[in-house]
């Protein structure tokens, strides 16, 4: 019944949602691991500024930050031209530049429960590791990281779900261009918009389940792992 | 020798006082420091550690700078090879026994005293344990060891017996003397247990609103804390 109902399902947008919601994921945990550990141990006191930037997306409609891409981006701004003309690069209506846009969305999802775990660390542990001899980036590979484990699944999870359900920064970008920028989200505003409410079932009930099942995993890891700073802080 | 001459303004409840400690201390030696909580104890111990500063003053270790203020010279914690043990023993959650005692020096450990310590600190059986499933005595005695391992120009002992119980502390107490004296370490510790520091150090300082008030031997100076 399940293979009837998804008979004439096309599946390129919903392809095209996890090629973005991995581009983004991968893209982000290569800048949030850092960004995190900077905001984490920085005591700079103009940190707050950045904390501040990177937690807009979380209030800011998607709409917002999609219009500001596109009129920073689009080939007849000078920063268009510029990556066009020295990269051969177009952000604007392009798979590159819905990554570009996922990423800056969906920043605080994966900055700040990375941050969060590593604050919460016991400072006792980066001061015997020191005295031990390591310099901070052994720290942050055998102590830091080992011990955020839970913490940096949680934010690549949430990230890649954040991004599958992404809508309006990716259609102000991106628009609607089959193969390139339509992404399952579109999909489904574009089959309610034509009346076809069957072929939006299709693709929302996808999405649902492919939610469904990355939460549900999130939460029986959490729930099985071991939780070592409740374990520190238990002795 | 361990020339150490240093000022630290500290505050102490509703007071600020003067962290102010010169003196020469010889190698080898086992040197306990008794005094009220509050008085500077602890940040002596950090300052000499490196994880704290002091507003002034100079620490030199077997003709080493560590810390010269007028010269602006600072030896880094990870160069000072200090071995420091707290009263909450600090082990790393993700790594059993054996991987915290070799964290230091990895393959370039020195396996030879890493197997007398274990077997001194009778933790041979739990070298595959992770440090949630150990109970306090076991976690500390780990914690002893790792400091031991390191071969550490200095070890510190801030209340390392303070949250075990009287066995596990006399036990502890036995142990620590035989490895102070078998490896030849110059060690400080933090007490607040007159007959602990009779035991181990050779040598007391009794510290009062951060300054040495008295010192020598532990028999003669701690009778009328007793």
């Amino acid at each position: 019944m399940a293979t009837m109902f998804l008979n004439n399902l096309d599946w390129r947008p919903l392809i095209l949602t996890l090629e973005l919601a991995t581009c983004t994921t991968v893209g982000l945990l290569i800048i949030g691991l850092p960004l995190a550990y900077a905001l984490a141990f920085s005591k700079n006191k103009y940190k707050v500024l950045i904390e501040a930037i990177i937690a807009m997306p979380l209030i800011l409609p998607p709409t917002v930050l999609g219009f500001y891409l596109l009129l920073i981006f689009n080939t007849n701004s000078g920063i268009g031209i510029w990556l066009n003309k020295y990269f051969g690069v177009q952000l604007a209506f392009s798979f590159t530049g819905i990554v570009l846009g996922s990423i800056i969305y969906s920043l605080p999802f994966m900055v700040q429960p990375i941050q969060n775990a590593l604050q919460n660390i016991p400072k006792a542990y980066l001061e015997t590791s020191k005295l031990l001899g390591k310099s901070k980036f052994e720290t942050l590979k055998k102590v830091l990281l080992p011990n955020i484990k839970t913490s940096i699944i949680t934010a690549i999870v949430l990230t890649f779900a954040h991004t599958i359900g992404e809508f309006g920064v990716v259609l102000m970008i991106g628009g609607s261009i089959p193969n390139k920028t339509k992404v399952a989200s579109i999909a489904i505003y574009e089959k309610v918009e034509s009346l076809d409410y069957e072929g939006a079932h299709q693709y929302a009930l996808v999405l649902i389940l492919l939610s469904f099942i990355i939460l549900l995993s999130v939460y029986v890891y959490n729930r099985s792992s071991v939780n070592w700073s409740l374990n520190f802080n238990k002795k | 020798m361990i020339q150490i001459n240093l000022y630290k303004t500290l505050r102490g409840g509703n007071d600020t006082f003067t962290l102010c400690i010169e003196e020469k201390i010889k190698p080898y030696s086992f040197t306990a420091i008794f005094g009220k909580s509050g008085v500077g104890k602890s940040t002596l111990l950090r300052i000499l550690a490196g994880l704290e500063f002091p507003d002034k003053g100079n620490i030199k270790v077997n003709d080493d700078i560590w810390w010269n203020d007028s010269r602006k010279e600072f030896k880094a914690v990870k160069e000072r090879n200090i071995g420091f043990v707290t009263q909450q023993s600090v082990l790393f959650p993700n790594m059993t026994v054996k991987q915290q005692l070799t964290f230091s020096k990895g393959k370039n450990t020195d396996f030879k005293l890493l197997d007398e310590v274990v077997n001194l600190m009778e933790i041979e059986n739990l070298m595959d344990v992770f440090p949630n499933t150990l109970s306090g005595g076991q976690r500390q005695r780990v914690a002893i060891a790792r400091a031991i391992i390191q071969k550490p120009t200095l070890l510190l002992l801030d209340e390392p017996f303070t949250a075990l119980d009287y066995e596990m502390r006399q036990q502890l107490i036995n142990l620590t003397k035989k490895v102070a004296k078998q490896y030849k370490m110059t060690t400080f510790l933090i007490s607040h247990h007159p007959i602990e520091i009779e035991q181990l150090a050779t040598e007391v300082w009794i510290m009062k609103n951060g300054n040495i008030v008295d010192k020598g031997i532990p028999t003669k100076i701690l009778k009328a804390y007793k």
